[in-house]
C-alpha cells in the first residue's frame, strides 16, 4: 500500500506534461496543428539530435551556460559581499545602502543598449548584465538574512566566549543562511532570463543567438528547442540550488523530508 | 580569579540601580552572593528579577551603584557566570553535542561532551537537531552547555518556566543533582515558590525593583516537599509576595536592602 502511495506520488508531476506532448505529438501528426505554426516533438527531437551530431548544440549551450555562470558567480559574490558588510557594519550600511536600493530600482535590462555601447556584443556585455542581474536579489537577502539574525542567539554565544570570526561562523551566517538561499534561488531565475533578453538581442553565440539565426531561416523546430532548453537548464539549475538548500538547512525543519 | 577565598564574596552589588529610559527597574540593589550558595530570585512578573539576573552576568548596564566579581569591579561581561536561558537558545543549526561543546577549546571536547550529554540523561540523541528534541531536553541540553564550563557562578532565568508540570519536576532534580556536585554559586530566576524553596539555600523577593525579602533555607537535600518546615517557608513567602499578615520577615545580612515593614496594614493591596 505504501509502495503504490509513493509510486504515485512521484509519477503524478509528470502525468501532464507527458499527456501534453502525446497529444501534441497525436495531433502533429495527423496534421491538425500546421508545421508552420508548431513544430511536432518529433520534429524537435530530430533537431536536437541534428545539431548534437555536428556539435554545434554543445557549443552554444556551453557558452550560455558559462555566461550564467560567471556572471552569476561575479553578481553573486559582489552582492554577498555587500550584503555582509551592510549587515554587519552600520557604518557600511548608512554608506551604501541608500545608493544600492536606488540603483536597484533601475530595471537591469534598460541598461542594454548602453551596455551594448560600452561593451559591443562580447561576453562582457552578456557577463555584465547578468552579473547586474543576479547582485541585488543576492545582496538584499543577504542583508536581510544577517539583519533579521535571532539578537538572542548573538547574546547567547557571546555569554560562551564566542567571538568575531567564530561568531560570524557560528551564528551569524548559519543564521543567515536560509535568507540567503531564498536570494540565490530567486538569483538564478532572474540569470537566466537576463541571459535569455541578453543573447536574444546581441549575440553571436549561445542558445538565443541559435534560436534568432533559426528564425530567419524559419525553422521552427529550432526555435522550440532553444526555448525548451532554456527551460531545461532553468530548472536544473534550480534543482541544484534546492538541493544544496536542503543539505545545508538540514537542521530547519522545513527542509527536512 | 584563581584563589577561592570562601569570604570574599563572589558576586557583590553595591546600591546598584537600572533605569530603562525614565523606569527605574532595580534601585539600591545590595547583595552579596557566596560561593556554595544557591540563591533562588522571585517575585511577580515585571518586577526587575530577571534584569537583576541581566546585570548579575553583566549582560545590562547600570546606571547606579557598582558590581563586583571576586572583589573586582565588574566592567564588561562577567566571565565567571554562564547562563541558562529560559527559551534554551541552542543554534538550531548545530547538533546536541555541537551546542553543548559550543565555545569550548578542542581538546578534551569529545569526553567532556558525552560525560556532560550523560549526565543529563541525553547520550544517545548527540546527534539530534534541537528541533526533534522535546522542551526538557532541549533545556537539558541549555544545562549541559552551561555546566560543561564549569563556571564558578550558574544563572539560571526561569529556565524551566515553559516546561510542563512532571518535567519541570524531573528538572528540579537534575539542577539539584548538578549544583550539588560541585556547588559553584547559582542564582535562579523563577517565579515558582516551590520550586525556589526545594532548591535554593535562600531566597530572595524583589518588589518594583527592591529586595522586599531575604530568607535563608536551612534544610537538607533532597528536600521533603510535604514537610511542614517546607510549606511554613513557602506559605511566608507567598504571604509576603500577596501582603498578607504573616510573622515578621527574616531581615537579611546585606544593609540597606529592606525596611521592616507594616505588613499587617497592607491586607488587600495586592
Amino acid at each position: 500500500m505504501k509502495k503504490k502511495n509513493t509510486f504515485v506520488k512521484k509519477a503524478a508531476p509528470w502525468t501532464i506534461p507527458l499527456l501534453i506532448i502525446f497529444s501534441w505529438q497525436g495531433l502533429s501528426s495527423l496534421d491538425l496543428i500546421s508545421e508552420r505554426f508548431l513544430s511536432s516533438p518529433a520534429a524537435i527531437l530530430s533537431a536536437a539530435y541534428e545539431l548534437t551530431a555536428d556539435g554545434s548544440l554543445l557549443r552554444d549551450v556551453a557558452v550560455s551556460l558559462r555566461r550564467v555562470l560567471w556572471g552569476f558567480f561575479i553578481g553573486g559574490s559582489i552582492g554577498f559581499l555587500f550584503g555582509l558588510f551592510n549587515g554587519i557594519s552600520k557604518l557600511s550600511e548608512a554608506l551604501f545602502d541608500s545608493t544600492i536600493q536606488m540603483v536597484r530600482n533601475i530595471p537591469h535590462l534598460a541598461l542594454i543598449p548602453l551596455v551594448i555601447l560600452w561593451f559591443g556584443i562580447d561576453e562582457a556585455a552578456k557577463i555584465f548584465l547578468v552579473a547586474l542581474g543576479t547582485f541585488f536579489p543576492i545582496y538584499i537577502n543577504t542583508y536581510h538574512g544577517i539583519r533579521n539574525v535571532d539578537a538572542s542567539l548573538v547574546e547567547m554565544a557571546r555569554v560562551y566566549e564566542l567571538k568575531g570570526f567564530a561568531l560570524f561562523r557560528h551564528v551569524i551566517l548559519p543564521g543567515a543562511l536560509p535568507s540567503i538561499f531564498v536570494g540565490l534561488r530567486y538569483a538564478i531565475g532572474i540569470a537566466w532570463i537576463t541571459l535569455i533578453v541578453a543573447e536574444t538581442i546581441a549575440a553571436g553565440s549561445g542558445i538565443g543567438y541559435m534560436a534568432m539565426t533559426a528564425r530567419e531561416f524559419m525553422q521552427l523546430d529550432i526555435v522550440l528547442l532553444s526555448i525548451i532548453l532554456y527551460a531545461l537548464l532553468g530548472k536544473l539549475s534550480d534543482l541544484i540550488a534546492k538541493w544544496c538548500e536542503q543539505r545545508f538547512l538540514r537542521w530547519n525543519k522545513v527542509y527536512q523530508q | 580569579m584563581s584563589v577561592k577565598n570562601r569570604h570574599e564574596p563572589l558576586l557583590h552589588l553595591a546600591g546598584v540601580g537600572k533605569f530603562y529610559g525614565d523606569k527605574e527597574v532595580l534601585k539600591n540593589i545590595h547583595l552579596r552572593i557566596y560561593h556554595g550558595e544557591f540563591v533562588a530570585v522571585v517575585g511577580r512578573s515585571g518586577c526587575g528579577k530577571s534584569t537583576l539576573l541581566r546585570v548579575m552576568a553583566g549582560l545590562e548596564s547600570i546606571q547606579e551603584g557598582k558590581i563586583f566579581v571576586r572583589g573586582r569591579e565588574l566592567k564588561e561581561r562577567n566571565k565567571l557566570a554562564k547562563i541558562m536561558f529560559q527559551d534554551g537558545r541552542l543554534l538550531p543549526w548545530k547538533n546536541v553535542a555541537e551546542n553543548v561543546g559550543l565555545g569550548l577549546k578542542k581538546e578534551s571536547q569529545r569526553e567532556k561532551i558525552a560525560s556532560l550529554l550523560e549526565q543529563v540523561g541525553l547520550r544517545e540523541h548527540a546527534g539530534k537537531w534541537p528541533s526533534e528534541l522535546s522542551g526538557g531536553q532541549q533545556q537539558r541540553v541549555a544545562l549541559a552547555r552551561a555546566l560543561i564550563h564549569e563556571p564558578e557562578l550558574l544563572l539560571l532565568d526561569e529556565p524551566l518556566g515553559a516546561l510542563d508540570a512532571l518535567t519541570r519536576l524531573e528538572m528540579q532534580d537534575l539542577i539539584e543533582n548538578l549544583w550539588r556536585k560541585k556547588r559553584p554559586g547559582a542564582v535562579l530566576v523563577t517565579h515558582d515558590v516551590e520550586e525556589a524553596v526545594a532548591l535554593a539555600t535562600r531566597v530572595i523577593l524583589i518588589e518594583n525593583g527592591t529586595i522586599a525579602m531575604d530568607l535563608p533555607v536551612n534544610l537538607p537535600y533532597p528536600r521533603q516537599r510535604d514537610s511542614a518546615v517546607f510549606r511554613k517557608l513557602e506559605k511566608q513567602i507567598l504571604n509576603r509576595i500577596f501582603n498578607k499578615p504573616d510573622e515578621p520577615v527574616y531581615i537579611g545580612r546585606d544593609e540597606g536592602n529592606f525596611r521592616q515593614r507594616e505588613v499587617a496594614g497592607n491586607i488587600g493591596r495586592v
